[in-house]
């Protein structure tokens, strides 16, 4: 906002300034707060996609392990035809859900396939095990796209806070002192004009 | 034939090839070599190869053996067989695959008790497949359809079929001698046994507690039912298999660490182990017979593996946990 141009150094002007400068003030500290919540927010989501992703991959091996299993003791084409015999696929809904105002994925299993009563034992356990850890790889991509929404928005948040706080909180500031100092100036004319006056008829009068 | 048999170096050589490339090329050196006139082949049509060599082996066996061991040989084997392609095409219908993928995954072989699987193929519904084996030995399968379709599985119609097959070998069983019906039921009960307790684990597993339907053991030998369903039930699995004592404890074991494949590897040695020792009396008579097959057998399902792992990079300490080399 530029310091001088525009302004209209009078009383009125002065009491508009001011306002809008308290207004913009309790607005920076309610995104102050919710850049702290925000903040807050995505440290606990940090902490535990490091842990959760650490104990998918964990997971992720047991499943090729049992898998390569299945195909080596069952042969190729046996595991393929078993696998045939499993009729429905994950079926997913994705909804919006929000965290202080910011919207992110959430994802619903509406349905998913039935393996029981089909499978060879050893195919069972493959099975059952990645369809275990498919769901907390569904659970942990809602967490990442969460954390990447909120870290996105704390980023925004805080930018406004800084461009608040630096840029046009101190220039409302400079604008206000220098109506301020105009007015002032303004009054001390006018007491010394009277004053001077004042002497003047005073002197007239003897 | 027996000099056909790959001894377990060459198993191991396999094993231990550097990739897919150098496994075929190994095997061209053995009597697969013959078969394996285009190189470019993959994984599923190696399998194809191999189980057309068995089912080769198989009718030359039957050929020139004599009518009681030929007619137990086509209902072991060969039945079996068609009931892996029954399964398969079941498994395909149900889940409503196209019939050109459920072809693929089919053993190459004659249809042995009148089944017609081109016209088992074109049927659209499981209940379509059904009616087509109306006029076969496998009429039954009827029975299972409904509980398969109320429930959306598939066990009551594999455990029929596993039933009719039993039923069947138990008849031309009675054809052998008495020497040789002792050695076949001993095969019989301790696979049934097993893949018994196998299936009560894996039901425990999947439905808890709750005891299962007649029927879903197709047929009970050596452990009684009360043992199955106390396993569902108590789900103390150690304390089960060590009362069953020797061998089932030594087969099991591998399923205290949820090992089912190696439990099945164990099961094939003692098969493996019983039948080497019984052929001693001749090596023309049923015994040697039976386990020259059986290694035939254990050695297409050995390669078909190796094959898949060495196409994967699976590491070939892996893959020999999982093959069965002979002795």
């Amino acid at each position: 906002m530029s310091v001088v141009g525009g302004v209209r150094p009078t009383k009125g002007f002065l009491l508009e300034m001011k306002k809008r400068l308290s207004f913009i003030e309790r607005g920076c500290e309610f995104l102050k707060l919710k850049r702290d919540h925000l903040a807050k927010e995505l440290t606990v989501a940090l902490d535990v996609l490091r842990g959760r992703r650490s104990k998918i991959n964990e997971k992720l091996r047991d499943v090729y392990e049992a898998v390569i299993t299945a195909y080596l003791a069952l042969g190729p084409s046996e595991v393929r035809s078993q696998a045939n015999s499993i009729k429905k696929t994950y079926e997913i809904e994705i909804l919006p859900k929000s965290v202080m105002g910011v919207q992110y994925p959430s994802m619903k299993v509406v349905s998913k396939p039935k393996i029981e009563g089909k499978l060879d034992p050893v195919l069972f356990k493959a099975a059952s095990l990645m369809m275990e850890v498919f769901e907390e790889i569904l659970r942990l991509a809602e967490f990442e796209a969460r954390a990447e929404r909120v870290a996105d928005e704390l980023g925004k948040t805080n930018r406004k806070v800084n461009a608040l706080e630096n840029i046009v909180i101190p220039s409302y500031k400079q604008v206000i002192k220098f109506i301020q100092d105009k007015l002032d100036e303004e009054d001390l004319e006018e007491l010394v004009r009277t004053k001077l006056i004042g002497g003047v008829i005073a002197r007239r009068g003897e | 034939m027996r000099a056909e048999l790959l001894d377990s170096n060459t198993l191991r050589n396999l094993a231990e090839a550097r990739d897919f490339k150098e496994f075929l090329e190994i095997l061209s050196k053995t009597p697969y070599g013959e078969e394996l006139a285009n190189a470019e082949i993959d994984v599923l049509e190696l399998e194809q190869i191999l189980n057309k060599k068995f089912l080769e082996r198989l009718n030359k066996i039957i050929i020139s053996s004599p009518k009681e061991i030929s007619e137990f040989i086509k209902d072991y084997y060969i039945m079996g067989l068609e009931i892996k392609n029954l399964k398969r095409i079941l498994r395909g219908k149900f889940s409503g695959m196209p019939s050109e993928w459920i072809a693929r995954s089919l053993i190459p072989m004659r249809p042995y008790l009148s089944v017609n699987f081109e016209e088992l193929l074109e049927t659209k519904t499981l209940e379509e497949f059904v009616e087509a084996l109306k006029e076969t030995a496998y009429a039954t399968l009827s029975e299972s359809l409904r509980i398969c379709v109320e429930h959306e599985v598939l066990w009551p119609m594999e455990a029929r079929l596993n039933g009719l097959h039993v039923d069947r070998i138990e008849v031309s069983l009675m054809n052998l001698s008495p020497e040789d019906r002792v050695i076949v039921k001993r095969v019989l009960q301790t696979r049934m046994d097993i893949e018994n307790l196998l299936a009560a684990d894996k039901w425990g597993k999947e439905f808890g507690r709750q005891t299962p339907p007649r029927g879903y053991f197709y047929r009970i030998y050596g452990v009684p039912l009360e043992v199955l369903e106390s396993l569902i039930k108590t789900r103390d699995l150690e304390e089960i298999i060590k009362s069953l004592g020797t061998p089932y404890y030594q087969i099991l074991k591998p399923l205290l660490e949820d090992d089912v494949a190696l439990v099945r590897r164990y099961l094939q040695r003692y098969i493996y182990e019983v039948l080497r020792k019984s052929k001693t009396r001749s090596d023309f008579a049923f015994p040697a017979i039976f386990f020259l097959l059986t290694s035939f057998e254990n050695e297409i399902e050995n390669l078909a593996s190796i094959a898949w792992g060495k196409e994967q990079g699976v590491p070939p300490k892996k893959i020999l946990k999982y093959i069965l080399l002979p002795s």
